[in-house]
């Protein structure tokens, strides 16, 4: 079958897969606790005998025993896999029938970060080398499967595709609710892995025929690429502390026709099921028709965990994360203070932002790395898509190489070199790409003119095999005060582009009003008339409530907001902020009132300086606090959340600084982390807070740090104060030796050190200056030690 | 499964002590905790039961040793043991790392009510045992206390599919992610 190709035979045939290998290979003769992929090298027959048993079964592709054939678990990956697939090649061909060779890869057993430990780029790496060597030896294709991660699966096709011309099919092992072990249900799934631009999308293991005919109805509904479903041979039952599956033979073949009756192209087996099994499913299902899987035409973004659909509800991309006009993140980004980034995202998630614009260009900044950060740092506390926004290539393509999901790319437009730019980027990644109606001679005046250059960007998307769904249309503002018909033309356009070219649209709303006072009430009326004029996607700040109150309000009128549950929840929000004024701000930060506190600071600006502020209110009321927590009256939450008022507090002052281009003083810089090998990071994140509200600058390096990595920091730094963290005993081994390295190259550094399993003593043998017993204690030991 | 949490564990684990109780705000702080840990958690358990044998200071199931003198003793009376393993999931990490960006109070107490919730969630997990595994039960003893040495977990991971099936997988110091999750040995005297 080598000159038939697979996408071909694929599309118009029905594949059958084989079934379980594990317990196959137990039964001929793998020994237990033994590693299958060892196998390979030293008894090939016994391989040789399970591949004959599924080709006699009536099998035309053929998985290689490579499933766990990584570096992780083996020194010789290489010779593993050649030998794997050069068995199921000499089986096939003794058989005498027709099959394909698939390249078995699974999970590599690791979670990626930030859930584990493992860099995406390492399980690339790992997939690459399975992928290189079964390439090199001759197999038809590539079967990512049993997979539950899509990160996972991001890592493992780019390392496929990128290495090979080969196709790729993935398969996933859902629970019964339709659910990967890291989240994504099976929307997020398909349409994430419909942007990789994989060839067949599959479930297997997990569970039975029964519970995987539901999830397949659910598949159909979003995926235009052919379906395979390897079901186990029922859910298992352990009997005595074995294992068994109940499902016979016969049964099995028969939820498989149904299965294949409903919209499956591929069929196989995975655990309990045996040749038999097989077998008897092939002979039931060879002869019947193969339902050709529709084109679903759906404009979606995803990220780790959830989906985006453009509907008719407009959608709300959030807008904060853009320096332009924001002196605060422009200082946040030279800083490097991610906090304030990720805040942003945090609080235009929770104002109801269904995506968040992330735009971090500032000429003096290193933009792929600070791009690639944000987006990795975002979407480990987020599962709001985002939308990458740059028109600095490199950065565009290391965050959508990372991004975890299909993100929106902001932007393309008609010029040719930006389209050959952005164009490949989308298609191999995936995404929905923003699409500006300008080119070489600018924005034209006309809505004719900028319909015209969609038209050529469709076109020119197209030759790339980039299909209109994943364009949405930007038709571009220009502000009302230099041409009063400039709003007038983008509704326009927005109408024309949705009902001529059925494409989605987005717009940056606020534009509209440049040069004119009050520009709220213009963006709110201007962003409702575009919703009603076909608007699929606004991008605005959520935090404003003018605008979205023009958003609820238009929901709510077009009977798109199901009881007025977010008019109304949205109506309720506003009215719990209504501001009180008759507590102080001493009594605010002791009482953790943040919204209060912030009020107050506001009102105290208008008559004290900042440092007056600070050092006659701020910290009176954190020491009242924080004696109180030392005397036991008060206890951590209530002692962090004055800490988090105070914080709200310095906010309002240092946004007052910035504006005003003060200088603030500071009080000592600490460098802070939790040490290598240890991923308890909330002792030390504590500290931080304590430790900033109280006026030090922290440099937080985070957690798992390597002794050589807090050495370098420092010295950069110039820093005179380490504080250290860790919580297990096997970690404060590390934690002794970034003290020893730390003095070694600096004797005069001091370093306190934290964590559950440290104590007084304990901290003096590893050669720390200082302990400190809790949060508290540790701004003590700063406060005493930059006083000197 | 509905999972609980108990304000008093909670509280404890925040630090509260000599008999003091949260406030009435940090009360409601727990329970905004729970409603929006209960829609982010995949709670899931797994357990297999395997016979084993005792040395003088560990016990060995299916040719890997576990030494603890401390469960030797524990498991004094019992014929098979249970290992045991149950998490939360991915959804807990994500939302005290969510929190430790924007509130520290709040990401102390989602910890903090996590834990409880896992607990609460070993607690029903262990009862259902009951009904499929007749006998009597201890109480759960985890790799990491008692004199076990935390590195065993390596070993519990190769007994018990905690990867395949729940999706958490070890550090190189036999930490677990994701965090809220319990491993465990469960003796079982049988009648």
């Amino acid at each position: 079958m080598r000159t038939m190709n697979f996408n071909e035979f694929f599309n118009n045939s029905i594949l059958f897969f084989d079934g379980a290998m594990g317990t196959e290979l137990q039964k001929n003769g793998l020994k237990k606790g033994e590693l299958p992929e060892n196998l390979n090298i030293h008894s090939p027959e016994i391989v040789a005998r399970v591949h004959k048993s599924y080709l006699d079964a009536g099998c035309n592709i053929i998985s290689t025993n490579t499933f766990g054939a990584n570096s992780l678990k083996f020194h010789n990956v290489n010779e593993i896999v050649t030998k794997a697939v050069e068995i199921t090649k000499n089986a096939i061909a003794e058989s005498g029938k027709e099959a394909f060779v698939a390249l078995d890869m699974g999970p590599l057993g690791k979670l990626l970060k930030p859930y584990g430990d493992l860099e995406f780029q390492t399980a690339y790496d790992l997939y690459k080398e399975q992928v290189i060597a079964g390439a090199n030896a001759g197999a038809d294709l590539i079967l990512i499967e049993t997979m539950g991660d899509l990160y996972e699966i991001k890592a493992s096709v780019l390392a496929a595709k990128e290495n090979t011309d080969l196709p790729v099919l993935v398969s996933m092992i859902f629970d019964e609710k339709g659910i990967l072990l890291t989240g994504a249900d099976i929307k997020t799934a398909i349409i994430t892995l419909e942007g990789l631009d994989v060839d067949g999308i599959g479930m297997n293991c997990g569970l039975g025929p029964d519970q995987m005919l539901e999830l397949l109805k659910e598949m159909q509904k979003y995926s235009s690429t052919p379906i395979f479903v390897q079901p186990n041979a029922g859910l298992p039952v352990s009997i005595n502390g074995v294992t068994t599956y109940n499902v016979t033979p016969e049964e099995f073949a028969n939820k498989q026709l149904q299965i294949l009756r409903n919209g499956a192209c591929a069929l196989g087996g995975c655990c309990g099921t045996t040749p038999d099994h097989i077998k008897a499913m092939i002979d039931l299902c060879k002869n019947q028709q193969i339902t050709k899987i529709s084109k679903k035409q759906i404009t979606a973004v995803t990220s780790y965990s959830k989906t985006v659909i453009f509907q008719d509800k407009p959608i709300i991309i959030g807008e904060r994360i853009n320096p332009t006009g924001k002196k605060m993140l422009k200082e946040a980004l030279r800083n490097k203070d991610m906090d304030y980034i990720y805040r942003e995202g945090v609080t235009q998630a929770d104002a109801g932002a269904d995506v968040l614009d992330v735009n971090v260009g500032l000429p003096e900044i290193d933009e792929p790395t600070m791009m690639q950060n944000t987006v990795l740092g975002l979407q480990s506390i987020l599962n709001t898509p985002l939308q990458i926004d740059t028109s600095d290539a490199v950065a565009m393509e290391k965050a959508l190489r990372i991004y975890n999901g299909k993100p929106m790319v902001n932007s393309v437009n008609g010029k040719e070199k930006v389209m050959d730019e952005v164009f490949p980027l989308v298609k191999k990644y995936g995404g929905v790409l923003v699409c500006l109606t300008l080119d070489e001679n600018g924005i034209p005046e006309t809505t004719e003119g900028r319909i015209d250059i969609a038209k050529r960007i469709i076109a020119k998307a197209e030759e790339y095999g980039i299909t209109k769904e994943n364009l949405v249309f930007d038709p571009l503002c220009m502000t009302v005060s230099t041409n009063k018909d400039n709003a007038k033309i983008t509704l326009e356009c927005i109408e024309k582009l949705t009902n001529v070219l059925g494409v989605k649209t987005v717009l940056g709303v606020s534009n509209v009003s440049f040069g004119l006072p009050n520009r709220e009430l213009l963006n709110s009326a201007f962003f409702t008339l575009a919703m009603q004029r076909g608007l699929s996607a606004g991008i605005i700040n959520p935090k404003s409530d003018a605008m979205m109150n023009a958003y609820y309000s238009y929901c709510a009128l077009q009977g798109l907001d199901d009881n007025f549950e977010q008019y109304i929840a949205n109506v309720t929000d506003t009215k719990s902020e209504i501001k009180t004024t008759d507590v102080d701000l001493k009594t605010a930060v002791v009482k953790g009132l943040k919204n209060q506190a912030k009020e107050q600071t506001k009102l105290e600006l208008q008559t004290k300086t900042p440092i007056e502020i600070i050092d006659g209110i701020l910290v009176p009321a954190l020491n009242e606090v924080g004696k109180g927590f030392e005397e036991n009256t008060i206890f951590l939450p209530s002692l962090l959340m004055s800490a988090e008022t105070a914080g709200a507090s310095f906010e309002i002052i240092k946004e007052y600084m910035v504006n005003s281009g003060a200088k603030s003083e500071e009080k000592g810089k600490i460098l802070i982390a939790t040490v290598e090998g240890d991923i308890h990071d909330i002792g030390k994140n504590i500290v931080k807070v304590l430790l900033e509200n109280y006026g030090f600058s922290v440099i937080d390096m985070g957690k798992d740090i390597t002794p050589e990595a807090i050495v370098e920091r420092a010295e950069k730094e110039n820093i005179k104060l380490v504080g250290l963290s860790a919580l297990m005993t096997t970690t404060v081994p590390s934690m002794e030796r970034t003290i020893r390295l730390l003095k070694a190259k600096n004797s005069q550094i001091a370093v306190m050190v934290g964590g559950a399993v440290l104590t007084e003593d304990y901290a003096k043998t590893i050669g720390a200056d200082f302990y400190g017993k809790d949060a508290m204690a540790s701004v003590r030991i700063a406060e005493k030690f930059f006083a000197k | 499964m509905l999972l609980k949490y108990d304000l008093h564990e909670a509280a404890r684990y925040m630090g509260y002590k000599h008999g003091a109780e949260p406030s009435e705000e940090i009360c409601e702080l727990c329970e905004v905790a729970y409603n929006e840990l209960c829609k982010v958690i995949t709670p899931k358990y797994i357990y297999k039961e395997y016979e084993f044998t005792r040395t003088n200071d560990g016990i060995i199931i299916d040719g890997t040793e576990f030494k603890s003198t401390k469960l030797l003793n524990h498991l004094k009376d019992s014929n098979t043991i249970i290992l045991f393993g149950a998490t939360l999931g991915v959804g807990a990490d994500t939302l005290v790392r969510k929190y430790s960006v924007t509130d520290a109070a709040m990401t102390s107490i989602v910890h903090c009510v996590g834990a409880s919730m896992v607990e609460n969630l070993c607690d029903q997990a262990c009862e259902e045992l009951k009904n499929t595994i007749k006998g009597d039960h201890k109480y759960r003893f985890s790799p990491g206390y008692g004199g076990l040495d935390i590195s065993s977990q390596a070993d519990f991971f190769k007994l018990l599919p905690m990867t395949k099936q729940m999706g958490v997988t070890l550090s190189e110091n036999f930490l677990m992610t994701p965090t809220k999750t319990v491993t465990a040995f469960i003796g079982v005297t049988k009648e």
